[in-house]
Parts: structure tokens; sequence; C-alpha cells
């Protein structure tokens, strides 16, 4: 096929091979027909020369036998009547020339001799030469030969080529008109089915359906083809709807999201208004209590002096005075002096009180025991006037400032010999529980006169009594320096008692490491 | 010298002159065109080939006769030697006009000129082809004349006798004739 054909559309394609075909099968059939004319048209000359041939040789025989050239030529003469008979010759038994007969015009020269004796035919140069024996009596007595013009062979030919020619056009143009109209029944669908396809795929429009016109291969090509476009077109809507369905969740959970984020911001902005003012507030709470503290503290400070000067110089005066001074003035020196060493150690409180605040937390590990003992040891020094049975159990290490802790001990363990000072016998006891929260809870445990559980959340309060400073002196300073430092210890400190039974004081304690053991 | 010798003996006139003449003898004798009466013979023999005469009443062979002097010498033996359509046959020279009857085919020498009219008339009506080179010999009642026309031999035939005799003459001999007849000349 030629370049290019690929590419040519369906319908000239098809037309093109119905053309090539029918043309093929017109040359061949011609070829075949002309060939076959042709031979036959040969065989039938050579049948009617031969018959010639046999018809003069027999007349000729007599001739020849009695040499009778003129009556030989005479009867070759007789072919005259044979249009297509150019020449004949006849030889005698030896080959040589005995009579010759040219038809008018045809020119023919016989060769004077001849050697073939054997029935012959051959073409020479654009005619048939035919080559008969003449037989008498079953022997060979001469050779005829005819020569036969081929022009009517070659005339029926060009006629048969001018026919099949006109037949060939007329036949070839009948099957490009038939093959148009059936290959636009072939091919129609099929650009159609391309046209929808290039629609399709250049406008992504899936509405295009094209028609089915028949129930062949291209029939069902057309219909799957609509069958997929169907799909793709549900498919393309389905997705669409539930594109849409997706913006419009999409949409409503942003707003949902929009509003969400517009409360939140709106709550942050509360939060963080009001943590401005409890800021504010703590801060102001902050300062305040600094300068209470610090006003609290130069006061007491700034009382030690002129104290000082009052004790002193109340001693001086006892001194100096002593000869002079009668029963009740000593009396009253002694109250001066009393008052102001109570004084000063209300001062003193006070000043650890605040310092407790103020100073800075050392934490290490602090070993409970040794200290309790430390501590019992210095109340039995200083006031080891009174029998008390002090029972400590095995106490565990704990987290905290040494010197702070050394505080809450003495402040708890004072308390506890001090209330317990109207009783004939007194018992102490200190030891630790586990709490639930992981840390332990030391308490201190007396048979002293306890107190009313009605004032109980007065008990640490500055400056709170529950009872009567002649009756046990006290700066009212001591519990509330306890619960401060062991809230700084992140703990808490609490009470129990009933008035004449005892008191129990118990105070939370982050422990070192392991929990304490178990009692 | 020898040599010499030798080659002067092989190419001198004493040898190739005899040599050269029976050469020339030889080729002048295959080149001969036939004779009178050899072509006289031949056409005898074709004259039996175009004559159909009736069944013979009797068997026996096909007779060619020559009455009186016999022209032909050993050129009628040759001429029949291939024989006539494989019958068998036998050649008389005969002088009675009685022996003549009794054959199919009759030689009229031109010795018998003088006595031809008995001839005629002892064969006629008999299946006897009559054939002479006497001048005339088909106008005087026989049925095939021998002639001479520019060298070559023609023939002429008178049909009647032979159509009294029973012979039939075929058309390719006749074809060849000049037709004469006897009772023109008279």
């Amino acid at each position: 096929m030629r370049p290019g054909f690929r590419d040519r559309p369906i319908g000239a394609k098809l037309m093109w091979i119905a053309a090539l075909a029918s043309g093929t099968a017109l040359v061949s059939s011609g070829l075949v027909l002309a060939l076959h004319e042709a031979h036959d048209f040969r065989q039938s000359l050579v049948r009617r020369l031969r018959i010639h041939a046999e018809i003069i040789g027999f007349n000729s025989a007599s001739a020849l036998l009695f040499r009778d050239e003129a009556v030989a030529a005479s009867t070759l003469g007789a072919l005259r009547a044979s249009s297509d008979i150019l020449g004949a010759a006849v030889y005698d038994e030896s080959g040589r020339l005995f009579a010759a007969f040219s038809a008018p015009g045809a020119g023919f020269t016989a060769p004077p001799s001849l050697a073939e004796t054997a029935p012959a035919d051959r073409e020479e140069a654009g005619s048939l030469v035919l080559v008969n024996p003449i037989v008498f009596e079953g022997r060979r007595i001469g050779t005829i030969l005819l020569r036969a013009s081929l022009r009517e062979l070659n005339d029926r030919l060009r006629g048969f080529a001018g026919i099949f020619a006109a037949v060939s056009a007329l036949a070839f143009a009948v099957a490009l008109l038939i093959s148009r109209g059936f290959q636009q029944a072939v091919s129609r669908p099929v650009q159609a089915l391309a046209a929808a396809a290039r629609r399709v795929s250049e406008e992504r429009d899936y509405s295009v359906r094209a028609t089915v016109e028949s129930r062949d291969e291209v029939g069902q090509l057309v219909e799957a083809f609509n069958d997929m476009l169907a799909q793709i077109q549900r498919r393309d809507e389905q997705l669409a709807e539930s594109m849409e369905g997706l913006e419009r969740r999409v949409e409503e959970r942003t707003r949902e999201l929009a509003r969400e984020l517009e409360e939140r911001r709106r709550a942050e902005e509360e939060i963080t208004r009001l943590v401005g003012q409890n800021e504010l507030r703590l801060a102001e709470l902050t300062s305040l209590n600094q300068e209470i503290e610090s006003f609290s503290y130069s006061v007491s400070h700034d009382l030690r002096a002129p104290l000082r000067h009052i004790a002193g110089f109340v001693e001086l005066l006892r001194k100096h005075a002593e000869p002079v001074l009668d029963d009740k003035a000593r009396r009253y020196l002694t109250v001066i002096s009393g008052g102001a060493q109570r004084m000063g150690r209300l001062i003193d409180d006070l000043l650890a009180f605040s310092r407790t605040s103020r100073t800075e937390m050392v934490e290490g590990r602090v070993e409970l025991a040794p200290l309790v003992q430390d501590v019992i040891a210095e109340i039995t020094r200083e006031a080891g006037d009174r029998e008390v049975e002090w029972k400590v159990e095995a106490l565990p290490t704990v987290i905290g400032d040494r010197a702070m802790l050394r505080i809450v001990l003495m402040n708890l363990l004072a308390n506890a010999y001090k209330y317990t000072g109207k009783s004939a016998s007194a018992h102490v006891e200190v030891g630790v529980r586990p709490s639930e929260d992981g840390r332990v809870i030391l308490f201190v445990r007396d048979d002293g006169v306890g107190f009313d559980m009605r004032f109980a959340d007065k008990l640490f309060g500055v400056f709170q009594r529950l009872h009567k400073s002649d009756e046990f002196e006290g700066t009212g300073i001591g519990l509330a320096t306890v619960q401060r430092i062991v809230r700084r210890h992140g703990g808490r400190v609490w009470a129990d008692s009933k008035p004449g039974e005892g008191a129990t004081f118990y105070a939370t304690l982050r422990p070192a490491g392991e929990p304490a053991p178990r009692p | 010298m020898t040599r010499a010798g030798a080659r002067g003996t092989l190419f001198s006139p004493a040898v190739y002159t005899p040599v050269f003449a029976a050469l020339v003898l030889v080729s002048a004798a295959l080149n001969q065109a036939p004779t009178e009466y050899e072509v006289k013979a031949a056409f005898l023999l074709n004259f039996a080939r175009f004559v159909e005469w009736p069944a013979p009443s009797a068997p026996g062979p096909f007779v060619v006769a020559v009455l009186g002097e016999d022209p032909f010498g050993p050129a009628l033996e040759r001429a029949f030697a291939g024989g006539i359509g494989g019958r068998p046959w036998e050649l008389r020279r005969v002088q009675k006009v009685e022996e003549a009857a009794r054959s199919q085919l009759l030689f009229v020498s031109r010795s018998e000129e003088r006595r031809l009219g008995a001839v005629l008339a002892a064969v006629r009506g008999a299946p006897v082809l009559t054939v002479s080179d006497i001048p005339g010999f088909a106008e005087k009642g026989g049925m095939i004349g021998l002639r001479l026309e520019d060298r070559k031999v023609r023939f002429d035939i008178d049909p009647a006798p032979a159509a009294e005799s029973g012979l039939r003459l075929s058309s390719q001999l006749l074809k060849l004739a000049r037709i004469v007849s006897a009772k023109d000349a008279r």
C-alpha cells in the first residue's frame, strides 16, 4: 500500500479496498480470458491449418508422384480462399521445393528446401507456420508448409482489450458507486462514533450519545460506547453531588469552627481579663502583705531598742535603788521587768514568724529522729523542772529546710510540754502515719489540757490563744509559724482534741525516697 | 630430402588426375536426371496406384505385362520393387496378344504400333489398363497415352474405354491428364 493509507478516513479505506478488490478480480479474470482466448484461437487456427494441409497434401499426392509442379501449384492456389493464409509450399520426398503459393500482397517466399518432416507448428515473425507430411499409401511422399497470418488473433485481442477496458471502467465505476453506498453503511456509524468520542474528550460533555444504526459489531461498539458514557455521566453527577455535599459540610463545619473559635477566643479573653484582675489583686494583696510584714518587722525590730532600754534601766534602778526600795516598789520593778521580758519574747517570736516567709528555703534530706531528740534535749535543758515522759517512735527522713523544720518541731513539742504542765504525770508521743497522698503524717500527742474543737479553726491564727496567758504563757504566734512553714513545704497542719483529754497535732511532710516504714 | 620427394609424389599430376576424374564421374552419376524410361516406369507404378480394378474372379498376382520390345530394361523392376499396395505382383514380357490380355496393366511397346488395332481389340472390355507411348494412343482406343512435353513426361487419358472395362480412374489421375476421346479423333 502507499504511505499514509493508515491515516486516511475509514470510508476512503473501505472504498479503496472495494475498488482494489474488484479491480484485481476484473484484471485477473480479463487476463485469464484473454490468455484463454489467444490459446483457443491458436489451437483452432492450428487445427484448421492442419486440415488444410491434409486436404492439400492429399490433392497434391498425384501431382507429387507424377512430378507435375503446375498441378501442385494450382492445387495450392485453392488456398486463396482462406484469407488468413499468407502462403504455402510443397516439398518432395527429399525436401526440395516442389511448388509454392503466395497470397496476393503477402510476399511469401518459400524456403528452397525443408529438412523437417514431422508435423509441427510454430510462430515466426507474427505469423503461424505449420508443417505437415504428405503421406500416400502409408509412405511419406512429401511435406507441406503453411504460413498463416495472426492478424486476426491480434485484432481480436485488441478488440477484446478495448471491450475489456470499457467493461472494466464501467464495472469499476459501478463498484465504486456500490462500495460508496455500502461503505457509508459501515463508515458513517464509525465516523459518528469518532465524532461523538471527539466531542466527549474535547468538551467533557458526557450527555452526547452516538446513534445506533445497525446490529453488527459497529452497532455493538456504539451501544457499548453509549453505555460507558451513561455510566461516566452518572458517576460524574454523583461525584458532583457528593462534592456539593462535601462542600456544604465543609462550609458548615467551617462556620461551626469559626463560631467555636470565636467563643473560645472570647472565653480566653475573659480568662485573660480575669487572670489579669486576679494577678492585679494578687499583686495588690502581695504588696499589701509585704507592706504589713515589713511594717511589722520594722516595728518589731524598732521596738527592741526601747525595750532593752526599759529592761536595762529597770535592772540598773533595782541595783541602784536597792537599799531604798520597799517591798512594794521591788514587786513593781519585777512586774515591769517581767513585762519587758515578755514583750521581748513576743517581738522575737514575731520576727521569727515574719522570717519564716521572708527567708529563702534551703531544701535537703532531714533525719527527723536526731532532730526530735535534739529539740527534746533543748526543751528539757531550758525548763527541766518537770518530769515528762517522751515516747518517740521510729521516724523517717524527709525533704525540707532543716532550720525551719526544727522550728516546727520546737513549737509543737514545746506546746505539748507547756500544756501538760498541769498534769501530775505528762506523756508526749511523737510518731508518723502513712498518708493517702504519699506523704507522711507526723503527729505529736499529749495528755494535757486539750481544747475545745469549736475553736479549732482559730488555733493557727496569729495572736489567737485559747487559753489565758496567765494560765499558759505564750505569744500566740507559734502555731501560726508552724502552719506557715508546713504550707511552704507543700503540706498541711491540723489538730484533734477534747478538753481535758489532751491534744494531737498533725503535719504532713514529704518523705525522702521511699515512704516511711509503717509503725 | 626423402620427405620432400614423398610430398612431391603425393601431389603430382600422375596421382591426382585419375582420382579427380573418378570423382567427377561418380558425382555425375548421382546427379544424373532419371532417364525417360525410368520416369515412365515410375509412371506405370503410379497409374496402378490411382486406378481401381474390379475384384478379380480368380486369386492371383497383379500382372504387369510389356508387349513387344521392352524399352525399360531394369528400370521397370526397379520401379516396382516397392510393390503395389502390398499385393503380390508379377512382371511379364510378352509377345502374343492372348498373353497380353491376361494382365492387369499392359504396356504396349512402340514396336507394336502396326498391330495396335488387333491388340486393343483383344483387350476390349477386359479389366486391363492399357498404357503406351505410341503417339496418339489414347485417341486410337487406348486408355493412357504417354508423351513428352517440354522434356517432361505427360499423359493423355480417354476415360471411355476404361469405364467400359470396369476400371475406375481416380480424379487425382484425371486432373493430371489431358483428357482425349477416340470418338473425337474419328
